[in-house]
């Protein structure tokens, strides 16, 4: 199966403002506001610490994160790749983070 | 519900500034992903004048570029040699030109079974794929 891979877009394509537990993130291309719960804005933070161009598995992300947290879903049967994989695919789709599938 | 609407995002200056910084972290902190939460919890829509500018310009390529691909009358993509199926479009279209096409307009420079089928493909539009999120800021109530 070919692997879903991640990047940050690049400086500048998102404005991000903490409000509280929640995120507001303006996505200056489409002039679109989102406004993102954690763990979304770690997952960001996540993909920025690699750079920009640099597309990263689930797997790599988590493996990053977990330096800085203790990562803990609710459902201790789900790997917290597929969990934050997931996240990744909505993030991707809201253009908030570039996909690549393969390789 | 989707449309909370926009003007509160001004003045403040971006990133880290409200109180979000870390320095003395030194505690690690505890990362809930729960698997039910979905990422988005509400988009926002760009103020009207940027509508024009974002969403409206937005670029449909029908189908991707590089496949090779024909469209059949239901929108899928199949071989060139498919009975009844067009040939890719020569050009993008933009979200404003798909926006008119959904209200009953032929998208620019193609008949009439031929925009119904290009439709029919940027319906099935799905995450991923070129001109998804053009598609789905079309979808966003307008006011």
């Amino acid at each position: 199966m070919a692997e879903r891979a991640y990047a940050a877009l690049p400086e500048g394509a998102l404005k991000r403002v903490r409000l509280g537990g929640l995120e507001a993130i303006y996505h200056a291309p489409s002039g679109i506001t989102h406004l993102l719960a954690e763990p979304v804005p770690d997952l960001l933070d996540g993909l920025d610490s690699f750079g920009p161009g640099e597309f990263v598995t689930p797997h790599r992300l988590v493996a990053r994160m977990a330096e800085r947290f203790d990562i803990r879903g609710d459902d201790p049967a789900e790997a917290p790749e597929a969990v934050l994989g997931e996240r990744l695919a909505e993030l991707a789709a809201l253009g908030l983070v570039r996909m690549r599938v393969g390789a | 519900m989707m449309n909370a609407d926009d003007g509160k995002m001004d003045g403040t200056t971006p990133d880290e500034s409200a109180g979000g910084t870390a320095p003395a972290n030194a505690a690690r902190r505890t990362l809930l992903i729960g698997a039910v939460a979905t990422s988005a919890v509400v988009s926002i829509r760009p103020a009207l004048a940027q509508t024009a500018g974002s969403v409206l310009n937005c670029q449909i390529p029908v189908p991707e570029r590089g496949k090779g691909m024909f469209i059949d009358p239901t929108g899928k993509l199949v071989t060139p040699d498919t009975p009844g199926a067009f040939p890719p479009s020569p050009r993008d279209f933009t979200g404003e030109e798909v926006r008119q096409a959904l209200q009953g307009r032929n998208l620019p420079g193609t008949t009439r079974e031929q925009s119904q089928a290009y439709l029919n493909y940027i319906r099935k539009l799905q995450n991923g794929q070129s001109g998804f999120t053009c598609y789905a800021s079309l979808q966003m109530p307008r006011r």
